[in-house]
């Protein structure tokens, strides 16, 4: 009886229902009638976080001022938070479509593809081709984004945020208290070796009780400690070869690592069983030196620390490789496509204003309303820059400027943007993102999709293979299973049909690079 | 009381007194745990791990962020009204169906009995029931958060169980007297389980004032939301954030977000406990001993 | 009573089905009158949508919708069944449920008839109100401080190191998780599940305890004649309702204390479908796997009702 109620948290993650091909006969009627610039009114379906100060978007004034330069007028529908998938299949379901649908336009069951040829979603090609001037240069300059708006089929489905900046720092990436570094005379540790031999001392000396936090699983997600080895954390490539890092011999060597330094009491003995808030306790009562992190978090535990040790400083430092020197080759990227992808339905009855209007947001004018909001208001400009009105920065009913945000610009969405369109970021933000970055990223693998056939083997297969891989790992790196078990492990992931799932990644990687993109 | 206690019952008295003073102790912990977080200082609140007997700093912070969201307060009244509307449909329910599947010489009886007992069990899931309830053109109304949960089996059951312990001769004499069906469910099986009746009562209420889900997928607008779903919007917002996208994030923004999620989190289920909480002891005035003192005449 | 209702039914036996038929709608037309709310709302509820179950059967697609979709069998039954894992997890969830069953069942009984006992009015209520308390507190919460309270620095090591027991993290021992399990689930629930035998007891008749405090029988020996006897059968309906949920243990409570080196007896049926389902929705397959435990499910209450009459005469049809 229970696996009900998981059923139904499933069942909302999955279903996209029948009963489009109503839906689908009226994409043949598509009218282009209204090419005039008469007012038009869609309905906009995007998840929205509301807070004090702006309830929904239908209170933001740029998209006011949007609505005043383009003559279209958008009446957002925001779903109930939290659930957006199964409020995303409902809406799709009960057949009301609005006309347009930001963010999880990706559940739909079967694929973007199924969705389009099932005539939900419209094939935004030759729209964007005639409608869409300054969307259509932005792909036509970057064929990474351009993959990345376009599905295996060809078809380009979505307006998408887009990073100004090609190259958008990392954000994720080792982190050490710089005080007992100091303390101790030590430089921030490059190698593994150094790494090691920071550990051990700060352990010795500094008396720290678990000097470097691990996630629960023992291995990093975006590869920190284990990249030293050459492989990633889990499908990776390598030119253009898709691999599996948890049975390469790189990370034998990276599980030999870990075990010698579990032993040793240099990483966190509760890791397996800790909680994020639980790492968070480590790290801000002291008892933790080293741990992995996104630049965001940290400048938060000071407040904290500060108050076991007034002295507590941390510093970003380097993703660890094996020699000096030597760069590693995974890390967090961001993707030119950046989320916030919207797509246009079935339902609407003017996609060539639908897409005028969504492409001025890639247009210059559409760039500094996005990004800075209404200038004399938001922003005006000092030195040729924008700058933020202390409407923004002070606001006067006393809110901060991650509350006001919204109703003034846009924080994501679909548009070209700036990243450092933000009050400012901190000196730990900015170094973190400088260090980080050092790391190169060629063995990420980019977003690519499985067919509906691939899926459902993948999903069938994989979810043994990880049960067994996660076990494992811990157990190696605990000392529960000797490491010269490692071959019999790789054995038996094999015979679970890990060469299969290796080979549908490397389709779903060809299929990527092969999609049709002028 | 006449009776006179030996001393091994004695000793039991004492033992039973400590044993639960210490049950109570370990029992209310956990909520006592959640009210000191909801009023400590977060950076405090972050370090800290295990017990906690008092809160970490003082903070109402949390507490004046819960309710400075405006749909708390409309939120409550709606979940005031799906909680006494909806529990007096359920009891309505309830207590007519107990009555009939408690009459065991129904010639439909094993009928009726499986037929209740296959839904506790086998359903089509949520798309056919969400179905049903946009056909049966409930969705975006109130109706919808009282009649797709009019009936729970489970209570059905216990109460049936209730109903039977009232002796067959009070029923049988009414039944000579005249009376008919109605007249006997209303004026001799129910005053003779009120505490039954109290405590299923007590089980639907806190039903409909934890449920959220049913408000998520049947309601579209705000102003009918119950507590529970703005509440648990509260709780998830910062989350959804950080899912949906994965930008360069700055430590400002976290700084806000981030700090006071724990606090929230904590005074949000405080905020969404203590009300139903206290409808308990009014519930305790319904078990009393001996209702059916003085109706049995055997 | 019974006796009663089972002469009837056999004289009843002899007349035709028809006349019969009307001569039960005609004597017990009112109780027919207010069954009708209750069979209107299961099938408008229940059985209409029941027809989702079929999907375990088919491979779901969104265009084609329920009925429409591809027939496939048994494919994902057979997938379940050939999983490596199958074993593994249909003998933790059988091994956490009945355990959960033993252990958990008769502590609010127990609970309730301490509560009993109490002659302290003010205390007995006090003690009802706050042991009710945990079952409000969410999952996370009380999982967080289970987390905390089995860490190698947490409380329970710091007591134990007392005994001299070397402190260990408790929940990476997969011998201790059904005991964290199973008695932090008795703790969070047992006041809540209480109630309904408390409310269960105000229905016994105080003559009968009058009249065996006359007889000079004591307390325990009241409990076993009077007090058991008259809850019986709210303990038996409860006990076969229970043995409905065994082989159903949620998802929830396991994700948030399992890890990787409890797998071996702590992974349950949910919790694997749920990781599966992490990786691939596949609603199909979840349903058959639901399927399945509903079927168990009513099987085991099919039979522990049979059972139950032929004992005790309490049953739920």
């Amino acid at each position: 009886m229970k696996i009900k109620k998981l059923l139904t948290a499933m069942l909302l993650l999955t279903i996209s229902f029948s009963s489009f091909s109503a839906c689908s006969n009226k994409t043949s009627e598509k009218t282009n009638s209204s090419s005039s610039n008469e007012k038009i009114s869609i309905k906009y379906w995007v998840p929205f976080t509301p807070n004090q100060y702006i309830k929904s978007l239908n209170e933001s004034e740029m998209y006011k001022e949007l609505e005043n330069r383009t003559n279209v007028h958008v009446e957002f529908i925001h779903p109930a938070e939290g659930q957006e998938k199964e409020q995303f299949n409902i809406m799709i379901n009960s057949k009301e479509l609005p006309d347009v649908i930001q963010n999880y336009a990706g559940e739909y069951k079967g694929g973007i593809d199924k969705a389009i040829s099932d005539g939900v979603y419209l094939r935004l090609n030759d729209l964007i081709e005639k409608y869409a001037p300054n969307y259509k240069k932005l792909l036509d300059e970057d064929p990474e984004l351009a993959r990345q708006v376009t599905t295996d089929s060809g078809n380009i489905y979505c307006f998408a945020l887009i990073g100004e900046d090609r190259n958008e720092p990392a954000w994720w990436g080792p982190v050490i208290r710089k005080d007992l570094l100091d303390e101790l005379g030590l430089k921030q540790p490059e190698t593994i070796d150094e790494w090691e031999n920071v550990l051990r001392q700060i352990k010795i000396k500094k008396k720290i009780e678990a000097p470097l936090v691990i996630n629960k699983k023992g291995v990093d997600g975006y590869g920190t400690f284990v990249s030293a080895f050459d492989v990633g954390p889990y499908f990776y490539k390598k030119g253009n070869t898709v691999k599996y890092g948890p049975i390469e011999p790189g990370f034998k060597e990276y599980l030999a690592l870990m075990n010698r330094w579990y032993k040793e009491g240099l990483i966190d003995k509760d890791f397996a069983t800790r909680d994020r808030k639980s790492r968070e306790a480590l790290i801000t009562s002291g008892k933790a030196a080293a741990f992995i992190t996104e630049y965001g978090m940290v400048d938060q535990y000071i407040p904290a620390i500060k108050t076991v040790n007034p002295k507590a400083a941390f510093a970003p430092v380097l993703i660890p490789s094996l020699k000096k020197g030597e760069k590693v080759h995974y890390r967090v990227v961001n993707n030119r496509n950046g989320g916030s992808e919207a797509v246009i339905t079935s339902s609407c009855k003017d996609p060539e204003r639908v897409v005028k209007w969504f492409d001025y947001a890639y247009s210059k004018e559409g760039y500094m309303l996005f990004n800075y909001g209404i200038e004399g208001k938001s922003y005006k400009i000092e030195n040729g820059k924008p700058k933020f009105t202390d409407l923004m920065l002070k606001n006067p009913d006393g809110f901060d400027y991650w509350t006001v945000v919204n109703k003034w610009k846009l924080d994501v969405g679909p548009y070209l943007r700036d990243y450092k369109a933000i009050p400012e970021f901190t000196k730990f933000d900015l170094a973190a993102m400088d260090t980080w970055t050092k790391a190169d990223a060629d063995y990420v693998l980019p977003p690519t999709t499985l067919t509906a056939e691939e899926e459902e083997q993948y999903s069938n297969t994989m979810s043994d293979i990880d049960t067994y891989k996660d076990e494992m790992i811990l157990k190696f790196i605990m000392g529960k299973e000797p490491l010269s078990k490692f071959d019999d492990y790789v054995k038996q992931i094999k015979s679970m049909g890990i060469d299969q799932m290796i080979q549908i990644q490397q389709n779903a990687l060809n299929r990527y690079y092969n999609r049709k993109i002028k | 009381m006449v009776y006179k206690k030996s001393v091994s019952e004695k000793t039991f008295d004492v033992v039973n007194f400590i044993f639960l003073s210490i049950l109570v102790i370990v029992c209310a912990y956990p909520l006592y745990y959640v009210l000191m977080c909801s009023l400590s200082d977060p950076y405090q609140l972050m370090k800290h791990k295990g017990i906690l007997l008092k809160p970490l700093g003082f903070t109402l912070n949390g507490y004046k962020l819960v309710f400075k969201n405006p749909s708390i307060r409309t939120g409550f009244f709606n979940t005031l009204f799906y909680v006494t509307v909806g529990t007096f449909v359920n009891m309505l329910l309830t207590a007519m169906s107990a009555y009939v599947i408690s009459r065991k010489n129904l010639m439909w009886h094993k009928f009726l009995m499986i037929m209740i007992t296959i839904p506790m069990f086998f359903s089509g899931g949520l798309i056919p029931f969400y179905l049903q309830v946009q056909r049966l053109g409930l969705i975006n109304t109130r109706w919808a958060l009282i009649f797709p949960s009019a009936l729970s089996i489970w209570n059905l059951i216990i109460l049936r169980t209730a109903f039977n312990s009232v002796p067959e001769s009070l029923i049988e004499s009414a039944k000579l007297d005249g009376a008919n069906d109605f007249t006997i469910l209303f004026k001799i099986i129910i005053p003779l389980s009120k505490a039954t009746l109290a405590v299923i009562a007590l089980f639907y209420a806190v039903g409909h004032w934890n449920s959220w889900f049913n408000a998520m997928i049947f309601l579209r607008d705000r102003d009918k939301f119950p507590l529970q779903l703005i509440l648990r919007e509260i709780l998830i917002s910062n989350e959804t954030r950080e899912m949906m996208n994965n930008l360069p994030r700055t430590s400002a923004q976290f700084i806000q977000a981030e700090a006071y999620k724990t606090l929230i989190k904590y005074c949000t289920i405080i905020v969404s406990t203590l009300p139903i909480v206290c409808v308990y002891p009014f519930i305790q005035k319904y078990f009393v001993k001996g209702v059916m003192l003085g109706s049995t005449k055997e | 009573m019974n006796g009663v209702e089972i002469t009837k039914a056999v004289t009843v036996k002899e007349e035709s089905f028809s006349k019969r038929l009307k001569k039960d709608f005609s004597i017990n037309k009112y109780i027919y009158l207010m069954a009708l709310p209750m069979i209107i709302y299961f099938i408008l509820f229940s059985y209409i949508p029941m027809y989702g179950i079929i999907i375990a059967f088919k491979d779901f697609s969104p265009r084609l919708g329920i009925l429409g979709s591809k027939w496939v069998g048994f494919k994902h039954f057979y997938n379940f069944f050939k999983s490596i894992y199958f074993g593994r997890t249909f003998k933790n969830t059988a091994l956490i449920s009945i355990y959960s069953l033993l252990w958990g069942f008769p502590a609010p009984i127990i609970l309730a008839l301490l509560i009993n006992e109490v002659r302290i009015n003010k205390f007995k209520k006090a003690v009802q109100t706050i042991t009710y308390l945990p079952h409000f507190i969410s999952l996370v919460v009380i999982c967080g401080l289970i987390i905390d309270f089995t860490a190698t620095d947490g409380l329970l090591n710091v007591i134990l190191s007392k005994f001299g027991v070397t402190p260990v993290n408790w929940l990476t021992k997969p011998e201790w998780f059904r005991t964290i399990y199973i008695s932090s689930g008795i703790w969070q629930s047992m006041g809540w599940d209480s109630i309904i035998y408390l409310a269960a007891l105000t229905n016994i008749n105080p003559s009968l305890y009058e009249a065996a405090m006359i007889d000079g029988a004591s307390r325990w020996q009241q409990l076993i004649h009077i007090t058991l006897p008259s809850i019986a059968p709210t303990i038996v309906i409860m006990l076969i309702l229970n043995i409905g949920g065994l082989m159903s243990v949620g998802y929830e409570k396991i994700i948030l204390l399992y890890n990787p080196l409890t797998y071996t007896t702590s992974d349950v049926i949910s919790s694997y479908v749920y990781r599966k389902g992490i990786l691939g929705a596949n609603y199909s397959f979840s349903t058959a796997v639901g399927l399945i435990e509903s079927a168990i499910g009513f099987t085991l209450v099919y039979f522990a009702n049979k059972f139950s009459k032929k004992i005790s005469e309490i049953s739920l049809w």
